[in-house]
């Protein structure tokens, strides 16, 4: 019995990491273009991700998208995660909860159409705002989920008791709600910006003009060029993610953090 | 002197829906009432509305003669134990205890002189370092209790404190809690829906039943002769029935007349006892007599537990006698001292 199990676990991880570890191997191929089996040993597609503009530009970009779309999720997520941890017979309850998980259920993109068509062409936004409008969006249920979570995980009474000892209520909340939803806080922002870093059809749909977001050069890219930059642009970002979960798990633990 | 007067206090979440229905309340300083009810009961909710965390749409809070209905909850002088104990996790003992004095601006050194007496009166005394996460239930429940009187307050509430206690360890937390109120002298509300717990614990037992109290009186008054059908119940009156009409010195249940000692022609339900009642396959001379067969027998430790059909429906009765079994015809008397007559 236990023995399946461990073949069945072997075999869904060759499954899973198989496509992953491809471009890390064609990374490092000295042929021209994007081959397999891979020959030789070079780093010149990594220093050919540097000598390209776009690339870094592009990367600058997602991560300022994610960076500000996180953070304006979590400062939304906040005070209504808040109401609804705190009056749990409120009449708009579900309406608050339906309003900020629905964008998880719109395939992303129906919502990158929908924001092309709203965003842009009706309001007449451009780039980098829609983005960022964009990728608030999709992250937010992300946002919203971690921050009730960590308020659930702790409890009603503890602001309560601040208040019976004689703190008023703004000042219970900060001296023993946010200090103790705080690992909530940073796995959330850390979640966020993964989630936004990789939304790729938002990106598609929404950027003009300077602010190309990364997941766009590189698909320009390779329209243009088929060689292996992109395969070592693609470790890269694979590392990258990697670091970010792994900083997920230290600070809240990944799984009870978006399971909540 | 009265600490605390709840008059006629109304309260409801969503309208129409009142849980608190007039509820009246007086408690003398020093003393420890435990309002006793079934969840849903509005004990809680009154707990509340003298902490202040909500206000009633009706009705006045008095506290030590002053009106604080109106008053936030930060600034009445309440101390509460929170049924989950509501510690809080980033701060270690000592500085759950010195919160609310901090908070109150209370001087460093009284400050520090309070706690060591507190931790030492609680016996908590080594565990000031440690974060709520590495304490047992109990200690945590020592704590929540310190960090409530640290401040001094007014009145003590306390909600459900034993719910989450291993009950071996119930009565000696109780011993030890009232040992504690009785010390400070601190009038103390006490909310609980364990029957045992109210007894043992409370200088005075409120009953509370749908939003107001039915009854309050001193432990061994209110186990001894409840008032109303609902509080006869809640202290363990297993034979409640209504009653049908009231004579010279019986009333009538189903056609029946039983005798009674004391007649009040307020009555409406009779209740007496399972102990109270005895069997036997003969009828009794100098007793009161109902006919009645067993329907089932259990068996509990020194005494023994039958469910018989009788002609005023189903009686419980538990004794030491073992002899009879399920089908037997049996007479079941009492003595007309032990039938209570309630008046609601």
């Amino acid at each position: 019995m236990r023995a399946i199990f461990y073949i069945l676990s072997i075999l869904c991880f060759t499954f899973l990491l198989t496509p992953i570890t491809m471009p890390l191997l064609i990374s490092f191929s000295t042929l021209e273009s994007i081959s397999f089996p891979p020959k030789g040993f070079t780093i010149k597609w990594f220093a050919n991700i540097f000598r390209y503009e776009t690339f870094t530009n592009g990367f600058i970009v997602s991560s300022s998208i994610a960076f500000i779309s996180s953070l304006i999720a979590l400062i939304l997520s906040l005070p209504s995660s808040y109401i609804l941890y705190r009056y749990k017979s409120l009449s708009i309850r579900g309406l608050v909860e339906n309003l900020f998980t629905l964008p998880i259920l719109m395939p992303e993109i129906v919502l990158s159409y929908l924001l092309l068509l709203f965003v842009y062409r009706a309001l007449g936004i451009v780039s980098l705002i829609s983005l960022i409008i964009g990728h608030t969006l999709v992250v937010i249920p992300f946002a919203m989920r971690i921050i009730y979570a960590s308020l659930l995980n702790l409890g009603g009474d503890i602001e309560d008791a601040a208040v019976s000892l004689g703190r008023n209520r703004l000042g219970a909340f900060i001296d023993v709600v946010l200090p103790n939803i705080k690992h909530g806080f940073v796995g959330g922002f850390l979640t966020c910006f993964m989630v936004s870093f990789n939304a790729v059809s938002i990106s598609l749909f929404l950027s003009f003009g300077e602010a190309i977001p990364l997941p766009v050069t590189m698909l320009n890219y390779l329209q243009i060029r088929y060689d292996p930059t992109i395969a070592a642009l693609s470790t890269l970002l694979v590392a990258f993610t990697v670091l970010l979960c792994i900083s997920v798990e230290k600070v809240v633990g990944l799984v009870s953090g978006v399971r909540g | 002197m009265k600490d605390v007067q709840l008059i006629n206090i109304w309260f409801y979440y969503s309208k129409g829906d009142f849980i608190l229905k007039g509820l009246e309340l007086e408690v003398e300083r020093g003393e420890l009432v435990a309002l006793l009810g079934a969840s849903g009961c509005g004990k809680t909710t009154a707990l509340k509305v003298i902490a202040g965390f909500i206000t009633p749409q009706k009705g006045s809070v008095i506290i030590r003669g002053r009106d604080f209905t109106n008053v936030p909850p930060h600034k009445r002088n309440i101390g509460i134990v929170f049924q989950s104990y509501a510690l809080f996790p980033h701060m270690n003992v000592r500085e759950n205890i010195l919160y609310g004095m901090r908070i109150r601006g209370v001087d460093k050194s009284e400050a520090e002189q309070r706690l060591d007496h507190i931790i030492e009166m609680l016996g908590i005394k080594g565990l000031e370092d440690r974060y709520p996460s590495q304490l047992s239930g109990g200690q945590q429940q020592r704590v929540a209790l310190a960090r409530a009187i640290a401040i001094q307050p007014d009145i003590l509430l306390m909600d459900e404190p034993l719910s989450n206690v291993d009950p071996k360890f119930r009565s000696k937390i109780r011993f030890e809690i009232k040992k504690i109120q009785k010390q400070l002298g601190i009038t103390t509300i006490y909310v609980t829906h364990d029957q045992d717990d109210a007894l043992e614990i409370a200088d005075r037992v409120a009953v509370m039943n749908n939003g107001i109290i039915e009854q309050i009186a001193e432990p061994f008054e209110i186990y001894e002769r409840p008032k109303t059908a609902y509080v006869a119940d809640f202290m363990g009156f297993e034979n409640v029935f209504p009653i049908e009409l009231i004579e010279e010195s019986y009333v009538v249940v189903r056609g029946v007349k039983l005798r009674v000692s004391s007649l009040k022609n307020d009555g409406k339900y009779i209740a007496i006892r399972s102990t109270k009642l005895f069997i036997s396959k003969e009828p009794s001379p100098n007793l009161e007599n109902i006919s009645g067969k067993i329907l089932t027998k259990a068996f509990k430790g020194d005494r023994v537990r039958y469910l018989l059909n009788t002609s005023i429906g189903d009686l419980a009765v538990l004794t030491q006698n073992r002899d009879f079994n399920v089908g037997d015809n049996v007479y079941i008397h009492y003595n007309p001292e032990d039938m209570l007559i309630l008046s609601g």
